[in-house]
């Protein structure tokens, strides 16, 4: 299977708009009780490890960024740097996950490995932008939640791959 | 893209998981008798309000750059307003317990609640 440069170019713009349309039928959800506020399903990361899995390291990354950006343009600086932060850790692990590890993990630890990265990341900003440590109190709940959210990302990508590798053939020279 | 959904090794990720959850809210929430908040503008103190002994409406307009305005009253404090694009900090609800956190992060403002026993609170 080869793929030309211009065309994986193409297919990662194709995820980034995905990634974007999920993130924000996400930002829909009205916020859920017992929850730290903000706390989200993180859907669009179904993007972002399908990028790290079948596209590459630079890929994924870029699914991260551009999420990032389009966060900063539609909610301000503070959203773009936490979405930024806790995407491109995760993205990252993502990829080193998915190369190294998939032996001893499906996508549904991975997917949970993920979230909590996301929300390490997102953690240590939010912690850099106020100053104050005491924000670490929502780690555990955050946490709880992201076993949930994760193993749910999993099930989803899981169901997705063959819709998803059906662009990705389209893009495939023979 | 050729993952398995699921493997031994994600039991082992969920559990340790779990674990270190329940643990960490065991460290970090304290039933202090008397909790007391402390409002942050940029990692400076800015106000604090004994909780256990507010029962008239206090309103708290910590400068920073955003309009914010905080009610403590019966013993429970909120970010009643916040000029900022997500309003998380409104959503995060009323404080009263001794672990609780609501954050504006545009406004870099932070509500802690901690027991008046700071000794047991560990960060």
């Amino acid at each position: 299977m080869i793929m030309k440069k211009n065309y994986k170019i193409a297919l990662t713009a194709i995820l980034c708009a995905l990634a974007i349309a999920l993130n924000f039928l996400e930002s829909l959800i009205p916020p859920i009780p017992f929850l730290p506020p903000g706390a989200k399903p993180g859907f669009s990361n179904i993007i972002t490890m399908f990028a790290a899995g079948s596209l590459g390291f630079a890929q994924a990354v870029t699914v991260a960024l551009v999420k990032g950006v389009f966060a900063f343009l539609t909610r301000g600086v503070t959203a773009g740097i936490m979405s930024i932060s806790g995407g491109v850790l995760s993205a990252v692990a993502m990829y080193l996950l998915m190369r190294y590890a998939r032996k001893h993990l499906g996508l549904i630890g991975i997917s949970v490995i993920c979230a909590l990265c996301h929300n390490l990341g997102q953690l240590t900003a939010a912690m850099f932008i106020t100053a104050t440590a005491s924000i670490s109190y929502y780690a555990p709940a955050l946490a709880v939640f992201g076993i949930a959210t994760g193993a749910v990302t999993g099930v989803i990508l899981r169901a997705v791959i063959p819709a998803l590798e059906k662009i990705n053939k389209l893009f495939v020279i023979e | 893209m050729k993952i398995k959904l699921f493997k031994k090794g994600d039991i082992i990720v969920i559990a340790a998981v779990i674990a270190a959850a329940i643990l960490l809210t065991f460290i970090g929430k304290s039933d202090a008798a008397m909790p007391v908040a402390e409002i942050s503008v940029d990692g400076k103190t800015v106000e604090t309000v004994n909780l256990y002994s507010v029962k008239e409406k206090i309103v708290i307009t910590p400068y920073s750059e955003y309009n914010i305005k905080i009610i403590a009253q019966n013993g429970e404090i909120w970010f009643e307003h916040s000029d900022c694009t997500d309003k998380l900090c409104v959503s995060a609800g009323k404080l009263s317990k001794s672990g609780d956190v609501a954050v504006c992060l545009p406004a870099k403002t932070v509500i802690t609640v901690s027991g008046s026993d700071v000794d047991a609170v560990v960060y």
